[in-house]
């Protein structure tokens, strides 16, 4: 590689840092900006954002009415996807390729399209718009991740593990529970992981499935409409900040487990 | 008897996959406290036949009984065998203890009775200070014996090994084996071994079951393999053989006078009787062939000379030619010292007849 070859790419690469990483530095800066009006200069400093928002009830309780949501459908999502991931992995049978294209099939249909259809689906089995609604869509959604994930991580698991607990006493369900769930740890915590985050910034599901309580994103949407608080800049960065933690963690605990097998 | 209670007899036992039949009709007796070995190349059907015996496989036709139990149908978890996996299968995510004890938990014993077992277990493998370790933190001579002993834990009757000895290397191995040997020998355990490699196979068997094509091609103790193969596969497959095909000219008892490319020569049956004029394969060990530096006259010897010399540390082999051509080859086994006084183009050779077996076609 010559010289400029190498100032060249170094040069793409460092235009490339600035412009990931320029729009959030400028989102956090705003957060702390004593004005109510967002751009430079920043002239005063002030804590005042994140107080607000530590004291808007109403802000809060979309948290928790988001989180409920990313908590509850990424337990079904884990246990639909593990099942579906159990019943591909070991046995061979007719038709398998289909029931794995129509598990995938929810993960490449535009989000916009999923989410009329579930909103008329949704209203034909008589669930209103709201919580549950947007539960079975989130749910539907991240089922082709966790599915995914778990298959690799059963495949790279030995048969004889299960060979051996059955040897030892177990029967297919104790050996499930004490072997096989273990060994999936580390995928389960990473598809959760990313279920939850997918679960809780997921816009366009919620706001076709959504009743008169939004969810955080759809909140925050209806917020820029009447015109743009700094208090947005606080609580997207309280956002950043808990999902690239939510992220690093899950990616430690992946590498720590694993090692282990 | 109350030792023939945990024999295991295997009866008419078949595997077939599709038009594979990977065991054919397989009959045999481990009786109690036996050693044995299932020796075979791969695909003969020796880790089918353990598998049926583990429960993993389940059988095309026949019986298994462990005792009196007709165990054919039984499940894995419901059957007194353990078994001992070839890649170990230490259930990672947990501790060398509590691999141990997970056999005896669904048992259903008490905690008190589990600790103890699981530290006699430990101590017995001598792997005291390894109890909170995980199976990724031990060596792989370690590794066997955590695998061991969590097989032995739950006190099977009978213990399936699967090739265990294959991921060590062969200084650890030869160690490992003696080991075993040792562990079976204080354990009192029927253990099924299963192997393709002979040398292991005789180092630590009471009996060697060699199978080909899913069937059983002899049945002996080790020395009983070694000296006295019933068949030309058995005796190419365990050590090194030199088989010379020969004529047979006179049979008196069990002793065969064979013609040998115009050389007299005399071996024994053991198996089928061969008949006057018949071709034979007559099997001879390197190290039985006896060899002399003068003529030792009473026409015992056979001249021979020797085409390569190969120096192996403690004994020494050659390849040798023999006959008025010298277009017969064989192989011979001795110490350092015999071969070096050997003279390259003249010296003699006897073939003792204890040690040449002759086997029919």
């Amino acid at each position: 590689m010559t010289t400029q070859t190498r100032i060249l790419l170094s040069v793409i690469y460092w235009a490339f840092i600035a412009y990931v990483l320029l729009p959030l530095a400028m989102m956090i800066l705003m957060g702390f900006k004593d004005s109510k009006f967002i751009g430079f200069p920043i002239t005063n400093w002030t804590l005042d954002w994140y107080i607000e928002v530590f004291h808007n009830t109403e802000l809060l309780g979309i948290i928790g009415y988001s989180m409920a949501i990313a908590i509850i459908s990424t337990v079904l999502a884990i246990v639909i996807g593990v099942w579906a991931a159990m019943l591909l992995g070991h046995s061979n049978f007719r038709g398998k390729v289909v029931i794995f294209a129509l598990i995938c099939l929810p993960a490449v249909i535009p989000g916009i399209i999923s989410a009329i259809s579930l909103r008329i689906f949704s209203q034909a089995i008589n669930i209103d718009p709201g919580f549950w609604a947007i539960i079975l869509g989130h749910t539907i959604h991240n089922v082709p991740f966790v599915a995914l994930v778990v298959m690799a991580r059963l495949n790279s698991q030995p048969i004889s593990y299960i060979e051996a607990a059955r040897d030892l006493g177990a029967d297919d369900i104790i050996a499930f529970i004490r072997v096989t769930i273990p060994y999936l740890m580390p995928a389960l915590i990473g598809a959760g992981i990313f279920c939850m985050l997918t679960s809780f910034d997921d816009f366009v599901r919620s706001f076709f499935l959504g009743g008169y309580q939004p969810t955080l994103p759809v909140y925050i949407f209806g917020q820029l409409r009447t015109g743009m608080s700094p208090e947005i800049n606080a609580i997207s960065t309280i956002v950043l900040l808990v999902s690239a933690a939510m992220g690093l963690f899950a990616e430690r605990i992946i590498k720590r487990r694993s090692k282990d097998s | 008897m109350s030792n023939e209670q945990n024999d295991v007899r295997i009866i008419n036992l078949s595997k077939h996959f599709g038009d594979v039949k990977a065991v054919d009709k397989l009959n045999l007796t481990i009786k109690q406290g036996e050693f044995v070995t299932l020796l075979g190349q791969s695909g003969c059907g020796k880790s089918t036949t353990l598998r049926m015996l583990g429960g993993f496989e389940q059988p095309t036709s026949g019986k298994i009984f462990l005792g009196k139990d007709d165990v054919t149908n039984i499940p894995p978890n419901k059957r007194d065998e353990n078994m001992v996996f070839q890649d170990y299968a230490l259930f990672p995510h947990m501790t060398v203890y509590q691999n141990i004890a997970f056999g005896l938990e669904l048992k259903g014993e008490t905690k008190s009775d589990i600790t103890a077992r699981v530290k006699h277990l430990l101590n017995f493998m001598e792997l005291n200070s390894y109890g909170e370790r995980k199976p990724n933190e031990l060596s792989g001579g370690q590794r066997q014996r955590v695998a061991l002993a969590r097989a032995l834990a739950p006190r099977p009757k009978v213990l399936l090994l699967d090739e265990p000895l294959g991921a060590l290397d062969a200084k650890l191995r030869r160690q490992v084996q003696i080991e075993l040997k040792d562990i079976q020998r204080r354990t009192g355990k029927t253990f099924i071994f299963v192997t393709h490699d002979q040398e292991e196979a005789l180092t630590m068997s009471d009996r060697i079951l060699v199978m080909n094509n899913g069937s059983l091609e002899q049945d002996g103790t080790p020395e009983e393999i070694y000296f006295h193969p019933v068949s030309k596969f058995v005796a190419s497959f365990i050590g090194e053989a030199n088989i010379l095909s020969c004529n047979v000219v006179a049979i008196n008892g069990n002793e065969v006078i064979l013609d040998w490319y115009g050389q007299r020569i005399c071996g024994q049956y053991r198996a089928d009787k061969p008949e006057i004029g018949q071709n034979v394969d007559a099997v001879i060990r390197p190290e039985k062939v006896v060899c002399y530096k003068n003529d030792p006259g009473n026409d015992v010897g056979i001249e021979a000379s020797i085409t390569q010399r190969i120096f192996k540390g403690s004994y020494s082999s050659a390849n040798i030619s023999i006959g008025e051509k010298r277009d017969i080859t064989m192989q011979i086994l001795t110490d350092a010292e015999t071969l070096h006084s050997l003279n390259d183009e003249k010296f003699w050779i006897s073939i003792p007849t204890k040690y040449l077996t002759v086997l029919t076609k």
